[in-house]
């Protein structure tokens, strides 16, 4: 089955979810391995660490069509939001966001 | 009747709300690893109104606690004190200036200032500056819009006319109407205010780095842009402002390496608006 990986704050965030994204501390260490099950205790301590949110993996039920349209709109708001001339920095941002979306949009 | 100039409009600072003493304490306190957290919570402890706010938003900020956290002291020990810093200074902030005019929404600058603050951190960390002093300025950095609203409300309403109508930029309308912009009037309140002089000078300089030599205002400048760019509290008529290639290159910023941010962004985001329920 189809998966994504979803970033969710706390509060939206389950016991029973799947890690989809190690949890890095400020130290560059890893607090938490991806694929690892979250449970009450686990999410106690990454809040204690610091952590303000999570990568989790959920099923992708979205249908192809749904997935279409959504791209449409992303570019559509993008070319909107980046409306008007721009310096180098202003373009790159446009592209690296719009590759952004789209690839969360596959 | 014409707006005021700025040293007119400076004048009309006592008119909106300072910031409470604990704010100005803990902005003081930012990224100082000696900072005496007993102090801060007996000044935390002295304003019932704040204390409300954190237990509330702190309780909203942990990933499934075991006990609910049920005291200013206990929120420093579980969430740290950069986090409670947040909390406290972006409760205070929404809670002394709601007021706007009836064509200026406070709470919509406020979801755009939480989202700038958000990306600033994360751009501070990519380039190994301090984070929270970098959230902080974020979260300052339109505090001159404010003081416009409040001192100038009628000349104010023909800025947002010309944005909304004509899709004028923010700083252009402005100009237009008041001959100077937002930054520039925030930037002397937060020297009315004694904020630091870090923070003061990236308020001034948020738009127009380059004229500037201040990097926490190269690092508010492109975290206005990505929240710009990711939507984050944008009104329908939303444009990325201007974008500094000299403020990009100085900090060694490169878009498509922010990439892997971008969903955690998005994330950090919707649990402050939650946790203070903006």
């Amino acid at each position: 089955m189809k998966t994504r990986t979803v970033w969710l704050p706390p509060g939206r965030v389950a016991p029973g979810m799947t890690l989809a994204v190690p949890v890095i501390g400020r130290d560059g260490k890893t607090l938490l391995a991806a694929g690892v099950t979250l449970d009450p205790t686990t999410l106690d301590r990454l809040t204690r660490r610091g952590v303000e949110a999570l990568a989790v993996s959920e099923i992708d039920a979205r249908d192809p069509a749904e997935l279409a349209r959504e791209r449409a709109a992303s570019e559509e708001r993008l070319r909107h939001l980046f409306r008007g001339e721009g310096s180098d920095a202003r373009s790159e941002l446009h592209a690296a966001l719009l590759a952004w979306r789209l690839e969360e949009l596959q | 009747m014409n707006p005021p100039d700025l040293e007119e409009l400076i004048g009309h600072a006592d008119a909106i709300p300072s910031l409470p003493e604990i704010v100005r304490h803990l902005i003081h306190s930012l990224d100082d690893d000696l900072a005496d957290v007993d102090t801060l919570v007996h000044d935390i402890n002295a304003d019932p109104a704040i204390v409300g706010r954190l237990l509330a938003a702190a309780n909203s900020a942990a990933f499934g606690l075991s006990a609910r956290i049920d005291s200013a002291r206990q929120a420093f020990l579980v969430l740290g004190i950069n986090r409670v810093s947040a909390i406290i200074l972006g409760a205070a902030l929404l809670d002394r200036y709601h007021a706007g005019s009836p064509d200026f929404d406070a709470r919509l600058l406020w979801r755009h200032t939480f989202g700038v603050a958000v990306c600033a951190r994360v751009i501070a960390e990519a380039c190994d500056e301090e984070p929270e002093t970098a959230f902080t300025a974020g979260l300052l950095h339109d505090i001159g819009q404010l003081l416009m609203v409040s001192g100038a409300p009628a000349a104010y309403a023909r800025v947002l006319a010309l944005q909304s109508e004509d899709d004028w930029s923010v700083l252009a309308a402005e100009h237009e109407v008041f001959g100077y912009n937002h930054a520039q009037a925030g930037g002397r309140l937060a020297d009315y205010w004694r904020l630091p002089r870090d923070i003061a000078e990236a308020i001034a300089a948020h738009h127009e780095p380059d004229r500037f030599d201040s990097t926490l205002g190269e690092i508010v400048h492109l975290a206005e842009a990505l929240a710009h760019a990711l939507d984050l509290g944008g009104p329908p008529n939303n444009r990325v402002p201007a974008v500094s290639d000299r403020a990009s290159a100085r900090l060694g910023v490169r878009w498509r390496d922010l990439v892997s941010h971008f969903g955690e962004i998005e994330a950090r985001y919707d649990g402050l608006r939650i946790a203070l329920a903006l």
